[in-house]
């Protein structure tokens, strides 16, 4: 018995050893998962809070422009149910997809902080993982688009909205369900250009601008309508331009959407990059 | 016995503070080269006395390392590379026992044991913690060739910290 314990009292800083190695590796482990995100919570949880104090008072003077628009698109979201009435008794509030099976999932929320000045533009939403939002959700507006969800804090989000220079939204000519990408230039916050259209495709002036299905925003959302649509010389694509529906510098109210096929798509991807 | 105690104590807690305000602050790197971490703290676990009792060792160095670990942000990664170093130092320093043993030696520094000598346990030292570190801070062994660059670069610019400290707080 007293070997026993001579041995233990010998070889204890073996055994401390194990112990505190243990407990470092447990941490890494949840910083990897979790750690990280949870610094960042803590720190967005004060700064989301400052910005949507101040937010509060911005939003008075838009009060009467933000109830107009939310009454043409509650008008407008009542005659679509009305629809889907006859056609099922199922109400969601989400967008089905051709074979009847929910997508999309969508989150009212408001935007704390926005900006649109910059090169790399970013905007908080007081939405959060607590709110059931998904990392990497896409975030739109009735009239547009706005961004994606980038960081998750508890009760707010950042969004890396669609004038960033990290932007790249597929999106189609509606007339003729032509594929670019939409990306910003980084001068105007209403004009955008579609990259990838090839100068044998049929494309006017004129023509609405609508995300694609390969994108992770729901096929269809508005987008805007082409302004500007050339061909340089000796380029093999078009110059478009795009003025935007919505104005990114008024986007108050937005829906932030939660793809439900993503997961699914996303490793289908990947599988197809792995070679 | 207290003077002693105070000045470990003393570079314990300037080590610590050049390490997260200074060291961390300083990033060497040119364009896709990013592979220099400066490391000086873990000289707070070399240079404990000679004497010092083995859990000591291990548990300061976890301490140390979970403290760095709050300022860089990175929980566990600095105390499981720290809490290791200070687990290696009895064996590394029996192996490196010169002739005499270490009767006459309180710490195992450049001015006691010789530049030599202290070269030798300073990168066995530091080699050991920066691969536990920085392959713990990648966190897969697929990177190794990462690793093992990271900790090749990081060391040369490490020990040369470590020989400048020498050179100015132990001369001789």
């Amino acid at each position: 018995m007293q070997n026993l314990f001579a041995f233990f009292y010998r070889y204890a800083f073996v055994f401390l050893f194990l112990i505190l190695e243990f407990v470092s590796i447990r941490l890494i482990v949840s910083r990897n998962e979790n750690q990280r995100t949870i610094f960042l919570n803590s720190s967005n949880l004060i700064v989301g809070t400052l910005y949507e104090r101040m937010d509060a008072v911005r939003k008075y003077f838009g009060l009467r422009q933000d109830n107009a628009a939310l009454a043409e698109e509650n008008s407008r979201l009542k005659n679509q149910l009305a629809n889907l009435m006859n056609a099922s008794p199922l109400i969601t509030d989400s967008i089905t997809d051709t074979v009847y099976r929910q997508r999309f999932v969508m989150h009212a929320a408001q935007v704390v902080n926005n900006s649109i000045e910059r090169r790399n533009n970013v905007m908080t939403i007081n939405k959060g993982a607590r709110d059931g939002i998904d990392k990497y959700a896409t975030v739109v507006e009735p009239t547009g688009i706005v961004g994606f969800v980038t960081h998750l804090g508890i009760r707010y989000a950042t969004v890396m909205s669609i004038l960033n220079s990290n932007s790249r939204v597929s999106a189609m000519v509606k007339r003729t369900s032509t594929r670019g990408n939409l990306v910003w230039p980084g001068n105007s916050p209403l004009i955008m250009n579609v990259e990838a259209i090839p100068k044998h495709a049929d494309v006017r002036v004129g023509d609405t601008i609508v995300t694609s299905s390969f994108s992770h925003f729901p096929a269809g959302h508005p987008v805007g309508e082409i302004t500007k649509a050339t061909i340089e010389p000796g380029e093999n694509f078009y110059l478009i331009e795009v003025r935007l529906f919505n104005d990114l510098a008024r986007t108050n109210h937005v829906y932030v959407v939660n793809d439900l096929h993503k997961s699914e798509l996303d490793s289908l991807n990947q599988f197809n990059t792995q070679k | 016995m207290n003077s002693i105690g105070f000045r470990h104590g003393l570079r314990l807690v300037f080590l610590f503070f050049f390490q997260v305000l200074v060291l961390k602050q300083v990033h060497l790197n040119w364009g896709d080269f990013n592979y220099i971490s400066i490391i000086l703290y873990p000289l707070w676990i070399l240079l404990l006395p000679v004497q010092t009792a083995r859990w000591i060792l291990v548990a300061g160095g976890f301490l140390a390392g979970l403290g760095v670990d709050w300022f860089y942000d990175s929980p566990g990664v600095h105390a499981s590379a720290a809490t290791f170093t200070g687990f290696l130092r009895p064996f590394i320093l029996s192996y490196l026992e010169p002739r005499g043993g270490y009767n006459r030696v309180p710490i195992p520094s450049k001015a006691h044991l010789g530049l030599n000598w202290f070269v030798t346990y300073a990168s066995i030292m530091l080699i050991g913690y920066l691969f536990i570190y920085i392959s713990m801070e990648v966190f897969t062994p697929a990177l190794l060739g990462t690793i093992l660059v990271k900790t090749l670069f990081s060391f040369i610019i490490s020990i040369l910290m470590v020989l400048l400290y020498m050179f100015i707080f132990d001369p001789k």
